[in-house]
Parts: C-alpha cells; structure tokens; sequence
C-alpha cells in the first residue's frame, strides 16, 4: 500500500457490523423515544446545512448542493439534513479511511478539535468540486461519532475553469484531490492549508468562504450536540446511532418483501465521452427476490482512460441514494441502512467501475445514466404493488454553464451554472411532473438561484429565464418542463464560457408505459451579435425565450451550435449563449391525456401548439383553446387504428431491426456491440455464491 | 384465478398465464416470455415527436430530436386497440431489452395466499 492509497476503502459503502458497544447500548432502545430523539439530531443536522448555504459563496453552496451528517464512530452515515442524500452516504468512506489509516497514527490522530478535509474520487466516489469537511465529536475523551458537512464548491483547480473540466485526459488534469488531511487541530482551522488551497484553484474567495462555511457547519453541530450527548448518555447516542440504520435497512427490507419476485433490466446511454460525441451505455439487471435487490451493472461500456467517461463504483451506487432516500423510501430514515437489503456487482474496468487513474470528472454523467436504469428497474418493479410511488425520472444531464475568468469587480471567479438546479422532474401514475423542480441531485433544497443575485455577482446578463416549452416528455401524464436561459457577456475583461452536462444528441430521461422521454437539449452561444444595439433601442423583438431565439432570427451574429458539454471558450463582450435544462419522463399513451390539461399546458406555456397538434391529437381553436371533443375522438381513434396498421409483429420487427447499427465513430468506446460482457467484478454488499475480494482494485 | 395488473397497460391473466391489454383485454403472448413479443413494433422518426430541425444561420440547425446515429425510438402497441404500451430509446440496431420478468409461479402462489386470508 504505498503511500496510504488504499483501494479497499471504497468496497465499504454497506453499513458496517455493529460493534458489541453498539450492540450492548440498542439492546433496550425503545423505539418512539429513539425517533424522538433522532428527530432532534435531524434538527441539529437541519440547522448545519441551513448554515452551510448561508455562508457559503460557490453556486453549489449558495443553491442547495450541500450536506450536513451524523456518523457512527466507525463511519456509517447516521443522521442527516434534507437535502444532497448521496453526499452525505459518501462521506461514510472518507471517514472509514481516517479511522482506518489515521486514528492510531501518531504524527496525525483524531482527537477533539480535529477537522479533516476529503474530495479524492477515490474514496468518496464523486468529482474533486465535492469537497467534504468531517470532525470527530468527543465527549469526555471518548470517540462519540463524526459530523460531516459536504459541498460542491465548483472550482478545483482543474485544467479547464469550474470543476469538471470536459477536456481533462488524466486524473491529474483535474485539480486537487485531497484524501483526509487535517485541516484544523484544536479547533483552529490551519491558515497555510487553506492559503496552498487558495493559490492552486481559480477563485480564493469562494474557496476560502465555502471552507469557512463547512467548518462554522461543524462547529455548531458540534454546539448543538454536545449538550444532547450530556444529557442522555455519549451511550445512548451511540446506539441510537447504530440503532437508526439497522431499523431503516428492516423497514426497506420488509417494504421489499411486499414487492413481486421476478427480473427487470434497462439500458441508457450517454452521448458524450470527454469533448466527444460518442456513445456510453449504462446497463442493469434487477433481479428481486425476496427481501433482497440484486443490481448487476454487466453490459456497461468500459472505462475510457484517458477521457472523461468515468466513475467509481462507490460513486454510482451511493448516487443512487437520491432516488431512494428523496422518492421511493422517503418515509423512511435517511441514512446509508438502505443499502443493506441491496447488493450490487460491478464490473471491473467499467465506466461505472473505474480504475483509479481515469479522469472522473464527467463521473457525474455515469452516476446519472447509472441512476436512471436503477429507477427504471424499480419504476418496472413496483407498480403492480405500490402504483403510487412509480414515478418517471426527471432530466438527468444537467445541461448547465461552466466558466471563469475576472468578474465585473476585477477579481477572479470561476464555477458552474446553477441552472442545473432548474430540471423538470418525472410523471407519476396519478399526475404531472413538477416544473423547474431543482437539481436531480438534492430534490428538495437546491433551487436555481435569482437572477438578480447572480447578476450581482457575475459578469453576466440573462436575456431570459423560464419555463422551457416542450422539454418534458409528453405522456397521459406529462413530465414538468425544465428552464430555458440565455446569458450576455457583461462586463467581463477576461472570460472563458462553455457548456458542463450530456443529452444534446440523445433522450436522458426516458419515460414509462407508453409515455415519451425528454427530448435532446440544444446549448448555441451567438457571437459578434447585435444585441447590444437592441438593447440600445429598446427593441421589442429582443427574444424572451429559448423557442423566440432559436425560432425568430431576430438576433444577428455568428451562430455556433456547441451542445453539452462543450469546452469552455474565450468570449467576448457582448457575446450570447443560450440552452436550457430538460425536463422529467412522461407516464402514460399521450392519446389519454385529457385534451383540457392539453389546454392550460399551452396557456401555462409549457407546450407548443405543434406538440398539441401533432402528439396530443386535440382539436381545438388556437384562439379560444376550445376543443373539438367529438373531431379530438375521433382523429385519436385514427392514431390508434393507423398504429395497428403500421406496427410490425415483433418478430418481423427484429429481424430487420438487429442488422442496424450506429457508426463506427459513435461507437469509438462503447465497448463490444451491442453488449460488453465482463469477467471480473466488484461485489458492493453479499452476493449469492461469491466470496467477495477483500483486496479492491486500482 | 384473477387478472393481475403489472403496468399501467398490462395485466396478467394467471390461469391462462397470459399478457393481456388492460385497456381492451386483448389476450397477448405467454406471460413466462417478453411482453414485447405480442406486441406491435414500430421505429417512429423522432421528429414526429419532437418537431423538425430549426435552421439558426446558413450553416447552424438545432434539432430537439434525438440524433439518429446515436438513439432511435421505437414504440410497442396493443395489437388488439393500438394502445402504446411501452417505448424505448435505443442506438440503432440494439437489443430491446427484457423491461420486466415476472416469477409467475411466485406471483400466482401470492395471489392465492391473498385470495385464501380474504375468505
């Protein structure tokens, strides 16, 4: 193990086995007075994360990409706010790793005061922007449990400007990339660290206030829990501790003994590798039986080692605690126990198990594609049983900026768009999507920020921001719309803009039982235009939307079509972009959407009159939008007759189906066509009749 | 023994193990195999759903529909009503993947269970 790099860390995502003090303090746990009292150290954690955001300066900070935890003291994640679920599951391997390697090291210890700061992939699983502040908490001299307080600050130092650099061909091109160092003793934050941390990225001030922030997180967590651990016992929180996660894994455990036995799969892809236009698969296979999940992610393309196509493992199964923790188990306890009636095998050397050394910056896009088959599955899984929480998946490419350079104030800055936060989210089986619901990532506290705000503090003009017409998939039940932008150069004497996210040749988002996905997500930037002059003369063809823009012609300049993700660029003055995020899944034949609902979604302005026209089938008077029930009968009833008429036996269907194929260049790293079979693989939690490596791999 | 309903547009018929439309009850295929397989197949162009390319400039368009080298969508019906039942998006040419696989023998062992406690 030189150096410390240890590659069996990130095989322990899964709750740990209970220590026998753990054991002996739940034993006589009762189990109201344990919610009682969990409930306050989720207020604790609530408060944290609340300050988190306060003080933060990063956009991720600032909107939402934050967490704040309770640990055990081996690690588990425990106890924590509403909000980025999958950064407070992850912080349980960071820890492990400073109890493993730095707990008995003399020239390092853990001891009351400490704070250790953490953003490898390595071990976390996610890009070196999630950057991640974790203290133990003592109470007289015993080890009680660790805090942690997570952010995506944005700027890492990376070769391109905002984190997550498309154009980064090595883990070296991507900034720092810390494994647990101490970053304050004794309760002082260590000045020459945060000033090396300073001089190695692009913005200081937002790296300095987001440490500040974590670190004022922690201390008043600690503030807060200090009197709570006096008061009943450092026993009692200990096994409570313990207590909450083994009582959420029996509570996911017993709601999936209710479910069907059977085998799902799903398949979804990716259409960008690095800078590339080229296609990635992410592939799961669901097998339920009993009170157990079984994922296998066999058929997912490889890793690509030097482009940016990559993801730990740890990364793509604790992503996934969005979706469970946010959607599917909400009413229960949110901490890292609902891994344990799930097990997940992961291939060696795919892109959804990645060595150490590829570039993980776009690890995002794999934690999304890999997240998505994991919803389909369960969205196929549970509707026979609990119709209810079936719900389509909102947009997963978040399809945002990224930038840097010198602000309207003359200081550097540089970070990602909080646009992402702006995605529409999924239909379910009883109503609509959400419109501009959040981030995918942290469903109920990111938001998208106020333009106001943000114009304050960057070198930008918004044109426009709203409700993106015809984003979402169009279904029985639609999914919410995503938001549409477009962002001036204003101000600015130095500037590089370019695009961070995937989905602008593909649908990410696909829908569910006979509803559409998302559509492709177009992202242009308009040079040497004349808006300026417009804006001069108050000119009121000035666009106000994505659909104006691209449809008016009423701007002048040098179009340029760049999609997500593009590299960020030098631009200018004056000079536009334009895009927006997409939106959620639809659920359902869109013939059996109520023509009225088709109504009120062109008046909200969230559909266009062709999606009316020509996917919806209604009738109706553009003007007045009354419908024609008796002709909107009757040319659905056409639709369903003309399907009849053009749909081919299946069989027929595949035969001439299977022998296309998309082109060898699209196909440059997808791995064999159509499936990459692998054979060896990492077991994330018990598999049947597979003794599982202790070793982990590079 | 009932139907069962497992999506929003398919049942299972337990006693003849059969996939059925739960909008007309067009009785499908074997419920042991890939409801697709009595289904309707159709690749629909992506821009009957999505629109047309818009043209920005002489040499710039954007289209909102999927690139068709990268991703096709190809559409299952009921080929009793023409119901859509399901859609996938796929690169050309690839599998269509196996959505869902019921254990019929463990779904109709439950179903029974729960008739039984019900008398």
């Amino acid at each position: 193990m030189p150096g410390g790099i240890d590659p069996t860390i990130s095989l322990r995502l899964h709750p740990e086995p209970p220590t026998p003090e753990e054991l002996e303090n739940m034993r006589d746990m009762e189990p109201t007075e344990a919610g009682i009292f969990l409930h306050k150290l989720y207020t604790i954690t609530s408060e944290g994360n609340e300050i988190l955001i306060k003080l933060g300066a990063s956009t991720g900070c600032r909107w939402g990409d934050t967490a704040a935890a309770i640990y055990t003291a081996s690690g588990d994640s425990s106890v924590c706010a509403a909000g980025l679920y999958f950064h407070s599951v992850l912080g349980s391997t960071d820890i492990k790793y400073i109890m493993k390697h730095w707990l008995n090291e003399p020239s390092v210890g853990v001891k009351p005061g400490d704070a250790f700061f953490a953003n490898t992939p390595f071990y976390r699983g996610t890009h070196p922007p999630d950057m991640a502040i974790y203290s133990p908490v003592f109470f007289k001299g015993k080890l009680v449990c660790w805090i942690g307080a997570i952010v995506h600050s944005g700027e890492c130092g990376a070769c391109e400007p905002g984190g997550m650099p498309s154009g980064s061909r090595s883990m070296y091109d991507e900034g720092i990339q810390i494994p647990p160092m101490k970053i304050a003793e004794n309760y002082d934050l260590k000045e020459d660290i945060v000033n090396y941390m300073n001089h190695v990225t692009r913005d200081p001030r937002a790296m300095t206030l987001d440490i500040k922030a974590r670190m004022a997180c922690l201390r008043v967590v600690e503030k807060r829990l200090m009197p709570v651990i006096e008061k009943v016992s450092p026993e009692y929180v200990i096994g409570a501790l313990r207590y909450v996660i083994q009582a959420t894994g029996d509570a996911v455990r017993k709601r999936i003994g209710g479910w069907n036995d059977g085998t799902f799969s799903s398949s979804q892809f990716v259409d960008a590798v690095g800078i590339l236009p080229r296609l990635m698969k992410a592939s799961c296979s669901l097998e339920k039986k009993g009170d157990h999940l079984y994922f296998d992610f066999d058929g997912t393309s490889p890793e690509v080692l030097d482009r940016v196509a990559n993801s730990p493992g740890v990364g793509v199964i604790g992503v996934n605690a969005v979706y469970l923790l946010g959607h599917l188990f909400h009413d229960i306890p949110h901490n890292s126990g609902v891994f344990e009636p799930m097990s997940f095998k992961m291939p060696v050397g795919s892109m959804a198990n990645a060595s150490r050394e590829s570039p993980k910056a776009g690890c995002a896009y794999v934690h999304e594609a890999c997240s998505l088959v994991v919803q389909n599955v369960l969205n196929q899984l549970i509707y026979a049983t609990n119709p209810d929480r079936v719900e389509c998946p909102g947009n997963r490419g978040f399809d945002t900026t990224s930038y840097g350079g010198i602000n309207q104030y003359g200081d550097p800055f540089a970070d990602a768009g909080a646009e992402m936060n702006g995605i529409g989210f999924g239909a379910r089986s009883n109503r609509d999507g959400v419109n501009v619901a959040g981030a995918y990532f942290a469903p109920m506290t990111s938001e998208p920020g106020e333009i106001e705000s943000l114009e304050s503090g960057l070198p930008f003009l918004y044109l426009y921001r709203g409700f993106h017409k015809d984003s979402c998939g169009h279904g029985m039940y639609r999914g919410g719309v995503g938001m549409d932008y477009a962002i001036q150069i204003h101000d600015s004497p130095v500037i590089s803009i370019g695009s961070w996210g995937f989905g602008s040749l593909i649908t990410n988002s696909q829908g569910l039982f006979g509803g559409y996905g998302v559509p492709a997500l177009p992202y242009i930037s308009v040079h040497n235009n004349n808006l300026k002059e417009m804006q001069q003369n108050s000119d009121d063809k000035i666009p106000g939307s994505a659909r104006e823009l691209y449809e008016s012609g009423a701007i002048r300049g040098t179009y340029r079509w760049r999609g997500y993700p593009a590299v960020a660029d030098p631009a200018k003055e004056g000079d536009l972009v334009a895009g927006g995020t997409g939106g959620g899944g639809a659920y359902g034949d869109p013939l059996n959407r109520d023509p009225m609902a088709v109504m009120r979604d062109i008046e909200e302005g969230v559909i266009s009159h062709w999606v009316a026209r020509n996917v919806y089938k209604v009738v109706y008077d553009e003007k007045s939008l009354e419908v024609d029930e008796e002709k909107t009968r009757k040319l659905r009833d056409k639709e369903r007759a003309d399907r009849k008429k053009r749909g081919q036996k299946y069989a027929d269907f595949v035969k001439t189906w299977l022998k296309k194929k998309p082109s060898e260049e699209v196909l440059e790293f997808y791995g064999d066509w159509p499936v990459k079979k692998y054979e060896k693989f990492d077991y994330f939690g018990t598999w049947p009749r597979v003794k599982k490596s202790k070793k982990g791999n590079w | 023994m009932d139907k069962v309903r497992v999506t929003e547009s398919l049942d299972i018929d337990l006693d003849s193990e059969k996939w059925c439309c739960h909008s007309c009850g067009k009785v499908m295929n074997s419920a042991r195999e890939p409801f697709v397989k009595g289904t309707l197949v159709y690749e629909k162009p992506a821009n009957e759903i999505y629109g047309d390319p818009i043209k920005l400039s002489k040499d710039t368009a954007i289209s909102y529909a999927p690139d068709p080298d990268f991703m096709r969508v190809i559409e299952f019906y009921c080929p009793g009503c023409g119901a859509l039942i399901s859609i996938q998006y796929l690169p050309p040419g690839h599998p269509i993947p196996v959505e869902l696989q019921l254990d019929i023998d463990k779904l109709k062992a439950r179903q029974t269970k729960e008739t039984d406690s019900k008398k």
